[in-house]
């Protein structure tokens, strides 16, 4: 008896456009659709390739054996060092709204402003809208402080993956209770004002609901497979037959993409040397980032920003953003260490504020030296305040998201590679 | 065109399949008392068509009574004390087991224990507190998971009970609601015992300003079940009515939709075919079956991702997964409930709508965040209650930083707040130029009204099939239909499409 065939649905299915925008996201440029008065304006164009150098020891692990790692980013036209990869940071001011002119070298793309929510044109996902040909000026407010970032949405396995993506952050406006600290947006790497529901923080302002912080941090784990990085634009995507949107021929581009092997390990765009590991000897273990680790100058940003220097009762706040394939664990400081995390937000949604749609949650502390994790576009932001001078590790660990190491010890996760950077308290 | 008529269009092709739908959920309880429920369920074979037309063999679950087996299986719902009884007949050729994770005293584990080639073993308990709960063979996990043997198991709190809405071709028997508010001022929420935030959380959805449509128009409660004079919802409405699909699949339909309403259940699961085949070839992961759990859970490679059983296109359309995608108006706040099954873990990201993290592995959280993306864990990984008490982190917020295997999602459905423009205004009138904008595709034209946005997870790697075709794996979609103007469903307008 045959056995019984469950379809993959219904065939053909009813809402043949549909469907087939779907498959084959329609194009589109001008904008913006219904304008409204910006505040502020920025452009970006996508997407400019760069070749990274990379340190012999990490060229040296990586499967594709190259020297340096040719990445995609989204650059900033308007700036002469607009191109870095991560791209460079956006920080706009809470109830901005914002023009962000977007234009493209070639082929199409789209950017997603992750956690920024606005209508479907302005989301920036090619097959619930569409993908941009020419100039397209998107718009949308930014109407709560936090931890954003935006990114390419088209092919996006392989274009995020390849580096289309920088930071956003959403400043509160400056409540005026810290004459050091300018007017908002904020420069990067502090000081500045960030949302925070902690009433007995040092300098809490009350009503604005936010404290006040010295220095910023950045952490963007994230990982190449350097394998992929030599695939081309359009590499293993779907196919478009208009005759029939769901012909099994629209979907038979047998790739790779599934099969993810990092070999490249980094944070923010700071691509550290390897100490350890190899092929055949994982995880893959690179050097601590410091203060004073070389980055290249013409596509990263300073190391500083990655392994921050505060001095005794000074805060610093840390963003977290996992950008990697990987689940991410993460380890601050040493169990036992003056280096508690006080965590205030995810995803650009503080924690607690009376009165508001983020009233259900409390800020919350991650005692120092305790594990914990992140899953991919997940973010959180903590605040530090320490109280003693010291050098304090940061450890992440970049783990399979299925696989366990092998097979004679199966419930060991499978850590791709290890990368670490220290926070630097001084007197 | 116009969209909505779309389902008038192309009626060949409807033989008698089973669409992947979520099927049957077994009973009712019709009474205002706790109920007796049964229900038979054997173990079956069957090929399963993947995104890319791929028959891949899988063992599932199948409802007695049903034409087909169901991947992922049947819901089974019930109301917290309800006395359920469910056979599980094993008609495979190897031995199987059938649980249910926590859903005994204590949080323990209910287990049939090992079932024979032919035979039928019984579980049979009280319905736990309100949530969600997953079904499953953990024998040699994850290999008999994985390979189909999964279901969703939610228990709906007993302040819920009702009697349903009319069924199809039952015209006439009068539906009991108590409605959103319980006698006691609050809010009906997922669960028997909500904390103090997530009940304080329900009871401001249709209360509070910043849930509101727009100035002065309230957003509506949550409803777990569909009130008796609430119309059915598109696109259930027109599969029921045009009789669009096989008449089993619309029984199904029909008899689960009172409980998807403001409700949406999401099955995620991967499939490496390597191993399925060797289950075809009559292989199984018992010793010398041929698939060691070991060699499994090391060698994984997902090549189809699965929500409910679809991939892609085939999960995110209102016509091929309409219980699947979530399609519903401004101010019609949904829950949705999510159990991973596979061996990755995923981390799901909503676009338009920050959500609320309600429950994870049925711990109701203290602290509920508001994220746009959550980690949805696998059960190997799911840490032991007791072990969460100890934790330095506290429950609350291990689990929103860890996820679990099975997370509860509220999503306000509020105006997508970073569209720039006076909130008092209506949407469609502050956006008309999108809502009238039309694109062509490949000569045909598609409207950009309504607003449609998706729900994917991020890994991105899981948006493949085949190890590539983006975006055609772990992905829906999430439909703002219109807005409610003085209380009433107003679809944003529609461009004429020639
Ligand atoms: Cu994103
Ligand atoms: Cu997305």
């Amino acid at each position: 008896m045959p056995l019984p065939l469950i379809r993959r649905g219904i065939e053909p299915p009813q809402d043949i456009p549909m469907f087939l925008k779907f498959v084959c996201p329609p194009t589109f440029g001008g904008g913006p659709l219904d304008p409204q008065p910006p505040t502020r304006e920025v452009s970006r164009k996508l997407d400019t390739m760069i070749d990274i150098p990379l340190p012999p020891s990490v060229a040296a692990v990586t499967r594709a054996g190259r020297d340096d790692i040719r990445a995609w980013i989204i650059e900033d036209p308007d700036d002469p060092n607009g191109r870095t990869f991560p791209s460079p940071i956006i920080r706009t001011v809470e109830g901005d709204i914002v023009w962000g002119d977007v234009g493209f070298a070639f082929n199409t793309h789209t950017i997603h402003w992750h956690g920024i929510e606005p209508t479907p044109m302005n989301d920036g996902v090619g097959h619930t809208s569409f993908e941009a040909t020419a100039n397209f000026i998107y718009q949308f407010a930014t109407n709560t402080a936090g931890t954003y970032f935006y990114h390419c949405h088209k092919n996006t396995v392989l274009h995020f993956e390849m580096g289309l993506y920088g930071m956003l952050v959403v400043d509160p406006p400056n409540p005026g209770t810290r004459p050091d600290i300018p007017a908002a947006p904020f420069p990067t790497g502090g000081p500045g004002f960030v949302s925070a529901f902690l009433p007995n923080f040092p300098g809490f302002v009350p009503g604005a609901n936010v404290v006040p912080y010295d220095v910023e941090a950045i952490w963007v784990p994230d990982e190449f497979d350097s394998i992929c990085h030599e695939l081309g634009h359009d590499a293993f995507m779907q196919k478009c037959d208009n005759n029939n949107p769901n012909d099994p021929n629209n979907f038979t581009q047998d790739g790779i993409l599934n099969d993810f092997i990092p070999d490249i390990f980094f944070i923010t765009g700071v691509f550290p040397r390897v100490v350890q590991g190899n092929l055949n000897n994982l995880p893959i273990i690179t050097a601590v980032i410091r203060p004073n680790t070389r980055t290249d100058p013409d596509t990263g940003p300073p190391a500083t920003l990655v392994a921050p220097t505060v001095r005794v009762g000074q805060t610093l706040l840390v963003r977290l953003l996992n950008a990697g394939y990987t689940i991410q664990e993460y380890r601050i400081g040493r169990p036992g260490d003056a280096l508690d995390a006080t965590v205030i937000a995810t995803d650009g949604r503080p924690f607690g504020i009376p009165g508001t749609e983020n009233q259900y949650s409390s800020p919350f502390v991650i005692p120092a030296g305790t594990r914990f994790r992140l899953t991919t576009a997940r973010r959180i932001d903590m605040l530090f305040r320490p109280t003693v001078p010291g050098i304090f590790p940061v450890v992440i660990k970049h783990i399979d998201w299925t696989k366990t190491q092998n097979a004679v010890v199966p419930i060991r996760e499978l850590v791709w590679g290890i990368t670490r950077t220290i926070i630097t308290v001084v007197p | 065109m116009k969209r909505r008529e779309f389902i008038k269009y192309g009626m060949c092709g409807l033989t008698a399949v089973a669409l992947g739908t979520i099927p049957l959920p077994p009973f009712f309880s019709r009474k205002a008392e706790a109920a007796n429920l049964t229900v038979n369920l054997s173990m079956e074979e069957a090929l399963v068509e993947m995104i890319d037309g791929t028959r891949v063999f899988f063992w599932l679950f199948q409802l007695q009574g049903s034409a087909f087996p169901s991947i992922p299986g049947p819901v089974i719902f019930a109301f917290t004390g309800d006395r359920v009884t469910i056979n599980v007949t094993n008609n495979l050729d190897e031995v199987h087991e059938f649980q249910i994770i926590a859903a005994g005293r204590n949080r323990r584990n209910l287990n049939t224990g090992p079932i024979q080639p032919g035979q039928t073993a019984t579980l049979s308990f009280i319905a736990p507190d309100g949530g969600t709960y997953m079904y499953l063979d953990p024998r040699n996990a994850p290999v008999n998971r994985v390979l189909g043997l999964h279901g969703a198991f939610v228990v709906l709190p007993a302040a819920a009970r009702v009697v349903p809405p009319p069924l199809l071709g039952n015209p006439n028997p009068q539906p009991v609601f108590p409605g959103p508010i319980l006698p006691n001022g609050n809010a009906i929420t997922p669960y028997t015992r909500p904390t103090a935030q997530v009940q304080q959380l329900f009871n401001d959805l249709g209360a509070q300003p910043f849930f509101e449509v727009r100035p002065g128009e309230p957003g509506q409660f949550w409803v777990p079940v569909r009130p008796a004079n609430q119309p059915i919802p598109d696109p259930l409405r027109h599969a029921l009515e045009d009789r669009l699909l096989p008449a089993n699949e619309l029984a199904r339909l029909a008899a689960i939709e009172p409980f998807l309403f403001r409700t949406r259940i999401w099955v995620f699961n991967a499939v490496d075919p390597f191993f399925n085949a060797i289950a075809q070839a009559g292989g199984n992961a018992e010793p010398g079956g041929g698939i060691d759990p070991a060699v499994f859970r090391a060698n994984f490679l997902g090549r189809y991702f699965l929500t409910n059983g679809k991939s892609g296109a085939f999960s995110s359309l209102e016509d091929t997964a309409p219980d699947t995608v979530l399609a519903a108006f401004i101010g019609e706040p949904h829950v949705v409930r999510i159990l991973n099954a596979g061996p990755p873990t995923f981390s799901p990201h909503l676009h338009a709508n920050h959500f609320y993290v309600l429950a994870v592995n049925n711990v109701v959280l203290e602290s509920v965040t508001h994220p746009d993306t959550m980690t949805v864990g696998t059960v190997e990984k799911d840490i032991p209650f007791r072990r969460l008490q100890a934790d330095p982190l506290g429950p609350t917020n291990r689990l929103f930083l860890n996820g679990g295997s099975r997370v509860d999602w509220l999503v306000p459905y509020i105006r997508p707040p970073d569209i720039p423009g006076n909130r008092n205004i209506l949407l469609q009138d502050l956006i008309p130029e999108e809502l009238a904008t039309v694109l062509q595709v490949k000569g045909l034209e598609v409207a950009q009204s309504p607003l449609e946005y998706p729900m994917h997870s991020h890994v991105e790697i899981d948006q493949t099939a085949a190890g590539g075709n983006y975006p055609q794996g772990l992905i829906t979609h999430f439909i703002f239909l219109g807005e409610l103007i003085n209380g009433v469903e107003v679809p944003f307008p529609e461009p004429v499409i020639m």
